[in-house]
């Protein structure tokens, strides 16, 4: 490291400039980032959910939809009806949207003593109230599913757009939600639907990249000027944040890495965490100053013996943020990489930017020492003296804290929901929630039978079973409305018999019919009544012929595929909640389970998309914790080069874990793909206080006793401990301006975790130390 | 007039015809839809249907079709496959002043079922076809202008712009736009380019084969491109008869259902 350094301030400006030229390479290809703000797309490939919904997808040519709503107060009206049929026209012109159902729309199937007519219910808005009362009674007596067209209270219209598989759904919200926005209504309209959250979610992420990273750049001048009160102070610190935020954003953009929930926050941790180095560098290059003749000698020295501390503090972080990539989610592995390529950037900028930028500087003349800290250590010294004295109630106090926390554990809830995302008075939630009380949902499950050839669908058996579970899933609580093809086929039968409500069912095996049929009788034709026996299976082929006949190619293609091989039941939920969606879950494998005999079926769907996220948090959140805390431990093992001695760092970390957790459950902070990321990150930075505390401990304990020890430590490395846990945790806190709860929860939970690893530092290892009298504490001859 | 339909469409060898002088796209048109070529004929027809995602739909149609009138055709067709709609009959009678007549005859019910008019803009067999497309082209229905020459499959044609004629044929049909292209040789459409009512390209009609029956020209492969929806039709012409006689009981719903009993 010597040899770096000595070259860096031997060869300032070649570092430097080559440094700069990098920058600039990087800061370009920023331009070609991608945002992806979609939470269900970081799913990784091979998850059987995923893999079913992408199959589904192929399948079925529209997966996502918005749902506008309409509100007054005088539904049934030839104005309103006017409005609704002329935006439900205005949608269906839309490039991206595949098709429309609303309650202008929806097509009807009517029959008539001779025949049958699928069509349109309106092919223009009714003029009269004659026409609006005829109308609605087609609409409510056509066996329809209304639920998600028209509102329980009968107050709002609901309109369906199904978007196309090809385009990207946020798009096609914009598109939607720009022309009701733009145009004026009779009555009050909100829209909803994945793509739309998924909308608000980029829109919500642009907000806080524009916000955030100015306050939080704000912020750190903020604190390097209180520190440093001159200019070099702050800038060099700041361009080592601008630098390693620029490369790594550029870095992604080359990989192709997306913007996401996840990532979004990524230079807002960054910077907070690569600041550090540099404040370390210049106040010990302050400290030292007056030590050394000229500048360049001034930051070899301090350089020398910084090497070290930077690299090992931004190697434990480095590894916490890696840690996040035992997650399968692919957006928090991302995150965990990039940042940890980013500390790393940040650590090599700090070593070598920092040093050669001020090999080029003369050292100031007045040099200032902030008077704070003057402060701070009086305080520590009240602090030490009072801890040594009551290290026995301070044990007391630490272990009810961690009872208590403990108890919080069972309240955590588990939630990955889109909406719990949002502010409750942001319009995307409210739109959301209103839609999704008055309306059948906006979260889907889909239950995809597949067939083994063409015509599968077609067989009585299959659509029965299909019945039956839609029946079964129409009864479940929060489960709105559905829709499948066997709906299609009750109909027409019923239809095609004179509207008996004995023939509301998918035909039997063999069906009983009545015809007629020319004979000859007395060499003349005669048309006579026969009774005869069909294969159920015709009779349905040729329902479906008789629909099509009528139809577009593509107008039952969303429930069954065009050879009749796979069709789908599609579910609408009205509670995105995980206890609404495990529970639906469960009770639908059950009943798969006990009542489907011939049928294959497997569910997909928004709902098991959100539940395989649910999973993957917990599996992840474990796991990282564990991989993390394993990853620190070896590394400050290697550096005391005793294994014990590394796992002794790793106590503040367990203490920061399970208040973290703690409060979480007190508290009623949800466990969700944001959150999870708190506990490695914490542990990442959190490390570096325990590393700094025992550090100085040892040095101190070769001078005196373990009080004493503790005495010394707390006033040397206490204060900047403290320092830098509050210049951390205060630029986490920044992330509680966010647009997102997840965000703002996370934000608060890091800083706690810094204000509480930090406690763990200088508060438990001390009691720990001062109880236990630890022999290995002793540094032995021979080592340094 | 809009596609041709059905194979439709015809004309006498351009020896016949053709003026010396230089012809406007409206006496292309009449000389393409020249009513003198068949009266009656009948075919089979293997129609595929193809969505965007590759799957297939096959059927087999044995049809009959006769022109009743100057504007107006009638047409009967069976189901030989798939076995499971096999025996389903169809008959369309048009109606040129009013809704046109559509019954389906389905064996499983023994009974014949009016379809209601989706209007002539609705799908064909849920082809991408329209009863418009496949009825008897009315030459009045457009304006034709001659837009110039071009080669298409190596044969010079002209190129001729076909505008709805007035709203109504425009919101019945569905198309705001035509382009065909017209071989200057045999005078057969071997081209056209739909456009929606927002004149957005819809549709691209090609004409893989056609070959010459009973000296009438005839496109015996048609491929119906819908680009919007991404999703193909084809209907494919064999045994091509015309003017072979058909009786007009045909043309009822009685022969619908009794068939040749």
């Amino acid at each position: 490291m010597k040899k770096f350094t000595d070259w860096v301030v031997s060869n300032p400006l070649t570092t430097i400039i080559f440094i700069v030229i990098l920058t600039l390479f990087f800061g370009y290809s920023i331009k070609n980032i991608k945002v992806d703000p979609d939470i269900t797309s970081s799913l990784p490939k091979h998850i059987p959910a995923k893999k079913l919904y992408d199959k589904m997808n192929k399948i079925f040519p529209s997966r996502d939809f918005v749902l506008i709503a309409y509100e007054t107060d005088s539904l049934f009206t030839p104005e309103t009806l006017q409005d609704i049929f002329n935006i439900t026209r205005h949608i269906e012109q839309i490039p991206s949207v595949y098709s429309v159902m609303s309650p202008t729309n929806i097509k009807v199937i009517k029959g008539s003593e001779e025949g049958i007519e699928v069509k349109e219910i309106l092919s223009q808005p009714p003029k009269t109230t004659a026409d609006v009362e005829k109308y609605r009674f087609t609409l409510f007596h056509s066996d329809l599913p209304t639920e998600n067209i028209i509102s329980k209270d009968n107050r709002m219209a609901g309109i369906m757009v199904f978007l196309k598989n090809n385009i990207k759904p946020e798009d096609a919200a914009k598109e939607i939600l720009d022309y009701v926005n733009g145009n004026k209504f009779n009555g009050k309209i909100y829209v909803t639907g994945k793509p739309v959250l998924t909308l608000y979610l980029g829109r919500g992420m642009a907000r806080d990249m524009g916000i955030l990273f100015p306050l939080v750049l704000i912020l750190i001048i903020v604190i390097l000027w209180l520190s440093f009160k001159n200019l070099r102070g702050v800038l060099l610190p700041l361009s080592v944040v601008l630098i390693s935020v620029t490369w790594t954003i550029g870095i992604m953009a080359l990989t192709g890495t997306p913007i996401s929930h996840s990532t979004n926050m990524l230079p807002i941790l960054l910077a907070s965490i690569a600041v550090a180095d540099g404040i370390h560098i210049l106040n010990h290059y302050h400290g030292e100053a007056k030590n050394y003749p000229n500048s360049k000698e001034l930051i070899r020295n301090v350089m020398y013996e910084l090497n070290g501390p930077v690299i090992i503090t931004s190697v434990t972080t480095a590894a916490g943020f890696l840690a996040l990539n035992t997650s399968q989610i692919g957006s928090v592995g991302d995150l965990g990489i990039f940042t940890s390529i980013g500390v790393i950037a940040a650590m090599f900028f700090s070593l070598s930017f920092i040093p050669a930028s001020l090999a080029l500087m003369k050292i100031p003349r007045k040099l200032r020492v902030s008077n704070k800290t003057g402060l701070l250590t009086k305080a520590v010294n009240v602090y030490a003296d009072f801890l040594i004295k009551h290290y026995r109630l301070m044990f007391g106090i630490i272990i009810l804290i961690i009872l208590f926390s403990i108890a919080g554990f069972p309240k955590i809830v588990l939630e990955n929901n889109t909406i719990n995302n949002f502010p409750e008075d942001h319009p995307g939630r409210i739109a959301y929630e209103e839609i999704n009380k008055k309306f059948g949902g906006t979260t889907f499950l889909s239950v995809m039978f597949e067939g083994d050839s063409a015509n599968y669908i077609k067989q009585p058996k299959v659509l029965r079973e299909m019945d039956k579970l839609e029946t079964f899933l129409k009864s479940r609580k929060n489960v709105g409305s559905a829709l499948s093809l066997a709906d299609y086929i009750k109909r027409i039968n019923k239809v095609l018999h004179a509207e008996n409500p004995a023939y509301n069912v998918v035909p039997a095996d063999t069906v009983e019919e009545t015809g007629t049929d020319w004979v000859l009788e007395n060499g003349k034709w005669v048309e006579k009544e026969i009774k005869f026996k069909v294969p159920g299976e015709q009779v349905i082929s040729q329902y479906l012929q008789l629909y099509e006949m009528s139809g577009k190619p593509d107008d039952l293609a969303n429930l069954v595929d065009y050879d009749y091989q796979n069709a789908r039941i599609t579910a609408f939920i009205d509670d995105e909640s995980s206890e609404t969606l495990t529970r639906l879950d469960q009770e639908t494998r059950d009943y798969i389970k006990k009542y489907l005999r011939e049928t294959k079926v497997e569910l997909t769907g928004t709902s098991e998309l959100f539940l395989a996220i649910n999973n993957l948090v917990v599996e992840g959140q474990f796991l990282s914790i564990i991989v993390s805390l394993i990853l620190v431990s070896i590394i400050t093992s290697i550096l005391f080069k005793s294994i014990k001695l590394g796992l002794y760092n790793t106590i503040p970390l367990f203490f920061a874990m399970i208040f973290n957790f703690g409060y979480m459950g007190w508290v009623g902070i949800d466990l969700n793909i944001v959150t999870m990321l708190t506990s490695s990150i914490a542990i990442g930075v959190g490390v570096d206080y325990a590393v700094h505390y025992i550090y100085r401990h040892r040095l101190e304990l070769k001078q005196g006793d373990q009080k004493t020890a503790v005495k010394n430590t707390l006033r040397i490395a206490g204060v900047p401990i403290i320092i830098n846990a509050v210049t951390v945790g205060l630029g986490f806190m920044i992330l509680t301006f966010s647009t997102f709860l997840g965000v703002r929860h996370m934000g608060l939970l890091i800083a706690i975790a810094m204000f509480t690893s930090c406690f763990g530092a200088i508060a438990i290892l001390p009691v720990f130390f001062l109880n236990l009298n630890p022999k290995i504490l002793k540094i032995k001859n021979g080592e340094k | 007039m809009r596609k041709f339909g059905i194979l439709v469409v015809v004309f006498l060898t351009a020896a016949t015809i053709l003026p010396a002088k230089k012809l406007t796209g409206y006496e292309i048109m009449k000389t393409a839809l020249n009513k003198g070529g068949w009266k009656t004929m009948s075919a089979s027809v293997e129609m595929i249907l193809t969505n965007a995602s590759g799957k297939m739909r096959r059927r087999i149609i044995q049809m009959y079709t006769r022109k009743r009138t100057e504007n107006e055709s009638d047409m009967l067709m069976r189901f030989v496959y798939p076995a499971d709609v096999k025996g389903t009959g169809f008959l369309l009678i048009e109606r040129e002043n009013a809704d046109d007549l559509r019954y389906l005859y389905l064996p499983a019910l023994r009974r014949i079922k009016r379809i209601a008019s989706s209007g002539k803009g609705g799908n064909f067999m849920s082809s991408d076809f329209t009863y418009y497309d496949i009825g008897k082209p009315k030459l009045d229905d457009w304006k034709y202008k001659l837009l110039g020459t071009e080669t298409v499959g190596g044969k010079a044609c002209y190129k001729i712009e076909c505008l709805p004629a007035s709203e109504k044929i425009k919101e019945e049909t569905g198309y705001g736009k035509i382009i065909r292209w017209i071989r200057k040789d045999i005078f057969l459409t071997v081209k056209s380019v739909y456009y929606d009512k927002g004149l957005a390209k819809w549709k691209i009609l090609t004409v893989p084969d056609y070959s010459q029956i009973g000296g009438v020209w005839f496109q015996t492969d048609m491929v119906l491109r819908d680009i919007q929806n991404n999703h193909t039709s084809e209907m494919i012409f064999s045994d091509i008869k015309i003017n072979n006689i058909i009786p007009s009981k045909f043309f009822t719903k009685r022969f619908l259902q009794r068939g040749v009993k």
